[in-house]
C-alpha cells in the first residue's frame, strides 16, 4: 500500500529524499556544495584581512559583513548556517552506498554534529542574553582555550577534509567497493 | 585537483594564521590557536596524500 502511493504520488517526503539519493544526488551534491564553498570564501576573506591587511578582529567580517554587519555579528546566522550544514550531511548520506564514501561522510556529519552543539551553545546564550562564565561575548565551549578565528578555521577543515574525501570515494570508488550505486555520480574510468 | 588545490589555499591560510597568532596573541591563547591551525594543516595534508595515493589517473 505504501509502495503503490509512493510510486502514484512521487512528491511524498520519502519520495523526494529517495530522489535526493538517486536521480538528483549529483545536482543535489553540487548544490550543498555552492553553499559549502561560499561559506569557506567567507572565512578565507576573513582570514585574509586579519592576517594579511591587519584588520582589527572585530571588523574584519568576511564580504557579507563588510556590507550586512549586523547579519555577521548575529549568533543567528551562524547557528543557521551549522543547521543546514547537518540537515544536508544527513539527507544526502543514502546515496553513499560504498564502504569508504560513506564513512567519510559520516565521519563529516558527525564532526558537524559537535559543531553545530557549539553554535548551539553561543545561540543560547545570545538568546538569554547572558554568556559563558561571565564572558564578554559569547563563547562555545572549545572557545574557552581557543579564539573564535583561529577555532573556526579548524573546525570547518575538520568537517570539510571527510565531506571531500568521501566526495572523491563517491566519484572514483575503488576497485574494492562492491556495492552497487544508486545514483551516476560516479566518473567513469 | 581541486582538493589539492583547496588544500594548498588552506596551508596558505594556516601559515599566515600562525605568523600572526605569534605576533599577535599572549602566549596561552599562541599556543591553543598554533595547535589548531597544525591540526587543520595535518589534515589538509591527509587529504591530499589519501587522494594522490588512492587515486587511478593524475586528479
Amino acid at each position: 500500500m505504501h509502495t503503490a502511493t509512493a510510486v502514484t504520488h512521487p512528491v511524498t517526503s520519502s519520495g523526494f529524499f529517495e530522489r535526493l539519493n538517486t536521480d538528483y544526488h549529483e545536482t543535489a551534491l553540487r548544490a550543498f556544495m555552492v553553499v559549502v564553498l561560499a561559506h569557506w570564501v567567507e572565512h578565507l576573506l576573513q582570514g585574509l584581512q586579519i592576517y594579511v591587511l591587519g584588520w582589527p578582529v572585530p571588523e574584519a567580517r568576511g564580504a557579507l559583513g563588510l556590507v550586512f554587519p549586523w547579519l555577521i555579528k548575529s549568533e543567528s546566522l551562524h547557528y543557521g548556517y551549522a543547521v543546514v550544514m547537518l540537515i544536508g550531511l544527513w539527507t544526502l548520506r543514502t546515496g553513499f552506498t560504498g564502504k569508504m564514501d560513506r564513512f567519510w561522510w559520516m565521519t563529516a556529519f558527525w564532526i558537524q554534529f559537535f559543531h553545530h552543539i557549539e553554535h548551539g551553545i553561543l545561540q543560547t546564550q545570545a538568546i538569554l542574553g547572558q554568556n559563558l562564565l561571565g564572558r564578554p561575548v559569547p563563547t562555545s565551549l572549545v572557545q574557552l582555550w581557543v579564539p573564535r578565528v583561529e577555532l573556526h578555521l579548524f573546525y570547518n577543515t575538520i568537517v570539510f577534509i571527510p565531506m571531500a574525501i568521501a566526495m572523491y570515494y563517491h566519484l572514483f570508488p575503488p576497485a574494492s567497493e562492491t556495492t552497487a550505486p544508486r545514483c551516476a555520480c560516479a566518473v567513469e574510468a | 585537483m581541486a582538493i589539492t588545490g583547496f588544500v594548498a589555499l588552506l596551508l596558505i591560510i594556516v601559515t599566515l594564521g600562525w605568523i600572526w597568532t605569534t605576533r599577535h596573541q599572549p602566549p596561552a591563547l599562541r599556543m591553543a590557536s598554533h595547535v589548531v591551525l597544525t591540526i587543520a594543516a595535518l589534515a589538509g595534508v591527509f587529504a591530499v596524500a589519501k587522494v594522490w595515493r588512492d587515486s587511478p589517473r593524475v586528479r
